[in-house]
């Protein structure tokens, strides 16, 4: 009996160790694993990325030579940050909606109720600006057409003078000795 | 065979193309800019009158047209008044100058004031004004004066002779020019044209009043923007009317020398011709820039009227 008794509890002592052992391993890879994904879900690498487009705009040229080491101090401004990436998907989609608005008043059609604000955008207005331009361009279709009336002009000119000219053919003529 | 024929006729439309030595110095004296305006036709061509081959107010009328334009008896005068342009206005500097000269019958250019003896008069030898004005940046020289060509003699090319025994080499009261010994024409840069064929040319005498209407307008608008007064008469030389027409009739030549003296000239109705057609030159490109547009500015008044204003300044023009 005691023997027995024995290699149980040495089977439970190894048994114990050997989940113990094992516990101790998952719970380690599980701290390992929340923590990467923290870091992985966290916006840093947004809010990295708006800063790095920070410093190449700021710096324009000398962006690329900056780049890395202002990178390096930029990256760790990036941490308190991390509220910027919702404003700046906020207004990623606020321009995406504008630019749906821009092109909805080209379809006037499409829907009266944009229509209205188009109309007060003075779309029909550049129409009543455009007339008169389109009146200035008759005026200067209207100057290239001398080209021909120039003839006209020559034929009203010969018709009116020639008869000065033919009636005094002759012009007072000096030789040069 | 078709073959052949395309290319024969191509040869030929070519060769009917084909530039002529007149042409390419027109060119290169007298730039032909189809966009001139009429104060432009004449720009960095300078006309020197003998003023007896004037008119009164003539160099109203070529300065009107955008030439430089000298009517003196005294070379030195028109030479320094040639510096003098080009230092001013280096933008239309004097390229080229067509002389509206006496030839003495190809002994010597002359200037005078009439034929008296004792009358204002003075020569200069065709060497002389290469050196004279090369520094002075002209680089064309067309003469247009009696047997040109006899000019070019080699004997009298730098040094006019005042003892030739021609009765129209008149006293030189004012002097004459010639080249210094050491001038090498044949160094020089400037380009001396005259006609092919060397005979007495012809400057005739006409009133603007031949113009049409824009025309004189025109000129009235140029002269006044030079502070001058509008021209009334102008002489125009066969010539000038032939260069300023690109006439096909007209045949330049450079430093071809002629020793016969001729005493042929071109018959009045060809001057006459030419002066119908340079009076129609003129109302062409002045009805170009300066055509009336009464009955257009009209057409805009009513639209603005009906358009609700704001185009008064584009209508107004």
């Amino acid at each position: 009996m005691n023997g027995t008794r024995k290699s149980i509890l040495s089977l439970f002592a190894a048994l114990s160790l050997v989940f113990g052992l094992a516990a101790c391993k998952s719970s380690s890879t599980d701290t390992t694993t929340t923590t990467s994904t923290t870091v992985a879900s966290a916006p840093v690498p947004a809010g990295g990325d708006n800063i790095v487009r920070q410093n190449s705009n700021e710096d324009g040229a000398m962006a690329t030579s900056n780049a890395r080491v202002g990178g390096r101090e930029n990256y760790q401004q990036a941490a308190p940050d991390t509220s910027y990436a919702g404003s700046g998907m906020a207004t990623a989609r606020q321009s995406t909606t504008t630019t749906t608005t821009y092109t909805t008043p080209v379809n006037t059609a499409s829907t009266s109720t944009v229509v209205q604000p188009n109309t007060t955008t003075t779309v029909t207005t550049p129409a009543v600006v455009e007339t008169p331009s389109t009146t200035a361009e008759t005026t200067t279709t209207t100057t290239t057409t001398p080209m021909t009336s120039s003839t006209q002009e020559t034929t009203s000119t010969t018709t009116t003078e020639t008869p000065s000219t033919t009636t005094t053919t002759s012009h007072r003529r000096m030789h040069k000795e | 065979m078709r073959r052949v024929l395309l290319l024969a006729s191509l040869f030929v439309a070519l060769g009917s193309q084909a530039i002529t030595p007149t042409e390419y110095l027109l060119a290169k004296a007298w730039p032909f800019d189809a966009a001139a305006k009429v104060n432009d036709i004449g720009r960095g061509v300078a006309v020197v009158f003998s003023p007896d081959l004037s008119v009164p107010g003539n160099c109203r009328f070529y300065q009107s047209l955008g030439f430089a334009c000298y009517e003196e008896t005294d070379w030195d005068v028109v030479l320094g008044g040639i510096r003098t342009y080009n230092i001013l206005y280096p933008e239309r500097a004097i390229r080229t100058v067509v002389l509206e000269t006496h030839g003495t019958n190809g002994n010597g250019l002359k200037l005078q004031e009439s034929y008296e003896p004792e009358a204002d008069r003075s020569y200069i030898s065709v060497g002389a004004l290469q050196e004279r004005l090369e520094p002075d940046g002209v680089r064309y020289i067309i003469i247009s004066a009696c047997n040109s060509r006899r000019l070019l003699r080699p004997a009298i090319y730098n040094k006019l002779d005042p003892f030739n025994g021609d009765k129209l080499f008149l006293p030189a009261t004012l002097g004459i020019i010639n080249a210094s010994p050491s001038f090498d024409p044949s160094r020089s840069r400037i380009v001396v044209a005259t006609p092919s064929a060397s005979h007495i040319e012809s400057t005739l005498a006409a009133s603007v009043r031949e113009l049409s209407p824009t025309a004189r307008r025109a000129l009235t608008v140029s002269a006044r923007a030079l502070s001058i007064e509008p021209p009334r008469d102008f002489a125009v030389s066969e010539l000038f009317m032939q260069m300023m027409l690109r006439s096909s009739s007209l045949q330049l030549v450079t430093g071809e020398s002629v020793d016969d003296l001729s005493r042929d000239m071109a018959p009045e109705a060809t001057g006459e011709a030419l002066l119908r057609a340079f009076i129609k030159r003129i109302n062409q490109l002045a009805w170009r820039d300066f055509a009336p547009k009464k009955k257009q500015a009209k057409a805009p008044v009513v639209a603005r009227h009906g358009g609700g204003g704001g185009r008064v300044a584009a209508a107004s023009h």
